[in-house]
């Protein structure tokens, strides 16, 4: 049994217990830190299996933001699972029952015919897999395999990925977001929502109640953004993390990394600043109609390289076409293409968390 | 045996021997404010000792790794302990009461 084996079977263990957990904890902000524990694990699963790129989303996306996502949607919501007791009394549901041991017992027996695991001869080995092995670099000059089927080979693909974040992000807006506190209670814009004009002394008193109401995050006596410590530390830390995120973007052709592990980080800088100075601040650096415009031109952006390319006689997305060079013109495009995944990723973790971090 | 590889082994094992007592520690102790006290000091001290015999590994034959991870240490170095002082403070704002003793564990 080699270390590697050791490793992987201990840590997938590990897996299998934070599962069970996050299944049997009733308070729910313990059950996202062990989700976030849980994802953290996977990262290093996949480290161990050499898969540097996913163990880098898993590990910026899944424990990170997604915690972040979850703990927020927590504010609006209790912190506890109701519990067994409260419910009619309980019964096992034996349909579901048999359904979970049967679908289960059809996916092991499914198992059975697979290779094992680096298996030369497994369809996967021999397909396509092989050109991309043997030509990929020859192609693109992307030393990072993953990226280059990720942006190249597979581009088409990837854009639809980010169009499906950027639904997303509109999906919050539709669904969460009200209508701009900034520009609402004035009368002129009361008939544009189909209100009543308000007359001035209700308009007054809900602005006051606004003003004494706590902050979101925490009724602390000193608000965050006073106290020197976290103060101090997020502004130094800032730059850093902007420049990181844009590094993870443009480099993903390069290393590991990507578009979108890169906007989650960018993402987070904002995050950050918005948890220590409040969102009101950070919405003034990055207000919302800039969040949402940068959203659609992430996915505009990449859409725009296809349409580029196919202006200049090549197929969409065929990167060939923006430079008489193969490989530059490759790379090019890849790094084009990130961008446009990283615009939109963060755009649209800036906008998911504006629209739940918003005070209820 | 180098003198480098004996630091190396040397700072790894009392990592491993911190990080340690740092789990040791979170079961222990009683109540949120104590177990913090091992969750910060401890988990920076051990993280900071691997990251230390990773940066002796790397050594200056790969100057670029060695560079990055100093640069992870030293952002551990800044953001644990503002992470556990932002949690302490939560949990006071909170009015979690410290434990004293006598109190039930």
């Amino acid at each position: 049994m080699t270390l590697q084996l050791v490793i992987d079977i201990s840590l997938l263990a590990l897996v299998v217990v934070t599962a069970v957990a996050v299944v049997r904890l009733r308070n729910l902000f313990a059950a996202t830190i062990v989700l976030g524990i849980y994802s953290l694990l996977m990262a290093v699963t996949w480290v161990n299996m050499n898969a540097m790129d996913v163990a880098f989303t898993e590990a910026a996306v899944g424990a990170g933001i997604s915690s972040i996502l979850l703990i927020a949607a927590l504010l609006h919501t209790g912190s506890k699972e109701k519990s067994a007791a409260d419910t009619p009394r309980a019964r096992v549901n034996w349909e579901a029952l048999l359904t979970v041991l049967l679908t289960g017992a059809a996916l092991i027996y499914g198992t059975l015919d697979m290779h094992g695991v680096g298996d030369p001869q497994a369809p996967v080995q021999t397909g396509v897999a092989k050109h991309y092995v043997d030509n990929g670099y020859d192609e693109t000059h992307s030393p990072n395999m993953v990226t280059s089927v990720l942006a190249s080979y597979r581009g088409f693909d990837t854009m639809f990925e980010t169009a499906v974040i950027f639904t997303a992000g509109l999906g919050m807006i539709l669904l969460l977001r009200k209508p701009d506190t900034a520009t609402l209670p004035g009368p002129a814009n009361a008939e544009r929502f189909g209100l009543d004009p308000p007359n001035s002394d209700t308009h007054q008193s809900s602005r006051t109640t606004r003003a004494k109401a706590p902050p979101p995050l925490g009724a602390d006596p000193q608000p965050m953004s006073e106290q020197v410590v976290l103060r101090r530390v997020s502004t130094l830390l800032m730059p850093f993390i902007v420049v990181f995120g844009i590094y993870v973007i443009t480099h993903g052709e390069i290393g590991a990394g990507g578009g979108f592990q890169g906007g989650v980080i960018v993402a987070s800088a904002f995050i950050l600043y918005a948890l220590v100075f409040g969102l009101p601040k950070a919405q003034a650096h990055v207000p919302r109609s800039l969040s949402d415009a940068l959203g659609a031109i992430g996915v505009l952006i990449y859409a725009g390289v296809g349409v580029v390319c196919m202006l200049r006689g090549h197929e969409f997305l065929g990167y060939n076409a923006l430079g008489s060079d193969a490989p530059h013109a490759q790379a090019l495009g890849m790094t084009l293409v990130e961008l446009g995944v990283g615009v939109t990723v963060a755009a649209v973790m800036i906008t998911i968390f504006s629209e739940i971090a918003e005070e209820a | 045996m180098s003198v480098a590889d004996i630091i190396v082994a040397v700072l790894l094992v009392l990592g491993c021997l911190v990080s340690l007592s740092c789990g040791v520690g979170l079961l222990r102790f009683p109540d949120f404010y104590t177990r913090l006290h091992p969750a910060g000091k401890t988990d920076t001290l051990g993280q900071i000792l691997i990251l230390g015999a990773l940066i002796v590994a790397a050594g200056l034959s790969q100057p670029q790794v060695s560079l990055k991870l100093a640069l992870i240490a030293l952002f551990l170095l800044i953001t644990t302990p503002t992470s556990t002082h932002a949690l302490t403070r939560a949990a006071h704002v909170d009015r979690r009461q410290p434990w004293k003793v006598g109190d039930p564990e």
